[in-house]
């Protein structure tokens, strides 16, 4: 590669287990890349302001998953962010479709994308992002980053999924604050990419603000998923649960990073986090850091994580309908994907998603 | 009648334990049989065993069924064969509905891809014999279901799947009187349609009401002790188990 730099991202807010290599990851960037292409649906309701972003409402500077040193990085290439916004009291009935790969023109040079949305008060919108390839084989890297502000009683719901193909490298980056009775969803599939680095970090800056992110991935052959969230409880009585399930085989890796971070003033506040791995093979790499970091006394934090393989009551069961410990393994590991497409509220990308699984079945 | 299942000397047990000490029962084609026995006779035991349950060593005797020896085969294998177990406590499953757990299920049995028209009418007309609401098909597996609709969904499963032979576990058990009479009109209905055998473990005798048993074994630490008629139940239902007991 030529003009490249290596690039601290995911790093946890507060280190920890040091001998263990797991506060951070560390990447190599392209620095010339160029404006990623993507087809766009613009429903009724929502303005775009290209080449500029039209947040931030308030001083609170947003700060991202992946990093600072990956949000400089973007700022250097000299890519604008795409700016959109709701006007306050607007409810966009129609998702905002943003589909990566579809046009047909993506180059083999690594691409960026800058999306910057900005939700009025008592508003909502919901954006789905479909990340595909034209071609699978091409080992090009996206770097796709989503900042939002949420305003008063504002919702934002963003859908993303990822159906790269293994070749791919994705950086998806995610950062924004939240006001009073704000709400922020994630929903976030994993089908695909080779290499995937996934990070988020709300500020729930309101009062009664909330943030709930779903993640569900499938890892295959030597598929890595590194991923930071970050819950940042500052206003008072807000809420974060936070949800990742998956599925991991072959020679995968996993690094789940999850920070519920209760700030001094946010009193009742509540968090929760809570992970399942479904592991197929022993050769996966499976590492996990729940964290919870506390400077206000009147707060919930909870963790909880299942990983492992199926428990033996489940496959007696399933056997003694005739469902062999293959495919018990195989309807579990639909199952664990599905419980988080099935709170997708598009059937469009949910029927993508099910065709994408009807192939990849295919192709096994 | 022709023989189904045949067990002989069955001796098994779990973690060195021997629960089983050398049982035999042979059930025909059609049959309706009906285990009785005090609590850790070994009736569950026995239902596990005959399906191939991991958690269950056979260290004697055999069980064969439709003609082949099944002993310490692979359950999923077992159950293709005809054989079926009702679980006094169903496992849930979450992310994986009723209706397409017994969709994967039938396809398994069959080999073949069943059209999702066809299925949902069928999985609809058993449903309502049961009297479960349609709603259930699409709730995760046992997932928040009371006692009697988990009881019920595996006797969903039972008609859906026509096995040749229906092993009931308790299936009565904890029920109230409405629920065991749905449960049994489904068991009926099982006769009915399919004409399979059934082999009841119970302690209670309420299921049993509408069928015509053809053959009582009383089962007392791991053992047949007395076998008979259905008169046998009524006797067991009068004096209790003790003089087996004491046998």
């Amino acid at each position: 590669m030529g003009n490249t730099k290596n690039i601290r991202v995911n790093q946890l807010p507060a280190r920890t287990w040091n001998k263990l290599k797991m506060n951070e990851t560390y990447l190599d960037l392209e620095m010339e890349p160029v404006q990623a292409l993507y087809r766009e649906e613009l429903p009724e309701g929502v303005d775009k302001l290209s080449g500029k972003a039209i947040g931030p409402m308030t001083d609170i500077p947003v700060t991202t998953g992946l990093g600072e040193a990956f949000d400089s990085v973007l700022a250097d290439t000299g890519v604008k962010p795409a700016g959109y916004s709701i006007e306050d009291g607007v409810q966009v009935e129609k998702p905002l479709y943003i589909s990566y790969g579809a046009e047909g023109k993506s180059t083999a040079k690594d691409e960026v994308s800058l999306l910057d949305f900005t939700i009025g008060a008592n508003s909502s919108l919901t954006v789905i992002q479909d990340i595909t390839d034209t071609d699978a084989n091409q080992g090009h890297t996206l770097l796709l980053q989503n900042k939002y502000h949420i305003a008063e009683g504002g919702s934002l719901t963003i859908v993303q999924v990822n159906r790269l193909g293994k070749a791919a490298r994705l950086c998806n980056d995610l950062g924004g604050y939240v006001a009073d009775h704000g709400q922020f969803k994630l929903i976030q599939v994993i089908l695909g990419g080779g290499k995937n680095y996934y990070g988020s970090n709300t500020k729930l800056s309101g009062k009664g603000s909330s943030i709930s992110i779903d993640v569900a991935y499938s890892l295959d052959g030597e598929a890595t998923l590194d991923m930071n969230y970050v819950a940042d409880h500052r206003g008072k009585n807000t809420e974060s649960n936070i949800g990742v399930s998956g599925v991991m085989k072959g020679q995968s890796k996993k690094l789940f990073r999850g920070t519920i971070d209760f700030h001094r003033g946010c009193a009742g506040a509540k968090g929760a986090e809570i992970e399942d791995v479904l592991l197929i093979d022993d050769t996966i790499v499976n590492q996990t850091i729940p964290l919870i970091l506390c400077d206000e006394e009147d707060v919930e934090g909870a963790h909880g994580a299942t990983i492992g393989r199926l428990d033996e009551h489940l496959l007696t069961y399933m056997k003694s309908r005739g469902i062999s410990e293959k495919d018990a393994y195989k309807l579990m590991e639909k199952a664990k994907i599905d419980a988080v497409v099935n709170k997708i509220e598009d059937d469009r990308i949910k029927g993508i998603i099910r065709e994408h699984e009807r192939e990849t079945e295919t192709t096994r | 009648m022709s023989e189904l299942l045949n067990i002989k000397g069955l001796k098994a047990g779990i973690e060195e334990k021997e629960i089983l000490h050398g049982l035999d029962l042979e059930v025909g084609e059609g049959e309706v049989h009906v285990i009785m026995g005090p609590n850790g006779a070994g009736k569950s035991t026995l239902g596990s065993v005959i399906i191939g349950d991991p958690a269950y060593e056979i260290t004697g005797g055999s069980i064969r069924f439709a003609g082949e020896d099944i002993t310490g085969e692979d359950t999923d294998k077992i159950v293709k064969k005809g054989l079926f177990l009702t679980f006094q406590n169903p496992i849930e499953v979450p992310g994986i509905t009723l209706s397409n757990f017994i969709k994967t299920a039938l396809e398994l049995h069959t080999g073949e891809r069943i059209k999702l028209w066809d299925f949902k009418k069928r999985l609809q007309e058993t449903m309502e014999v049961l009297q479960m609401d349609p709603s259930y098909a699409d709730r995760d597996l046992n997932v928040g279901f009371s006692g009697g609709e988990k009881k019920k969904a595996e006797i969903l499963q039972l008609l859906m799947l026509r096995p040749k032979l229906a092993i009931l576990d308790e299936t009565d058990s904890g029920l109230d009187v409405d629920a065991v009479r749905i449960v049994s009109k489904g068991v009926e209905e099982y006769k009915k349609q399919v004409g399979g055998a059934l082999l009841i473990i119970t302690h209670s005798t309420r299921i049993l009401e509408e069928l015509k048993v053809d053959k009582t074994h009383v089962l007392v630490n791991g053992k047949i002790v007395a076998e008979g008629d259905a008169s046998l139940i009524d006797e067991i239902n009068e004096n209790g188990f003790e003089k087996y007991l004491q046998s």
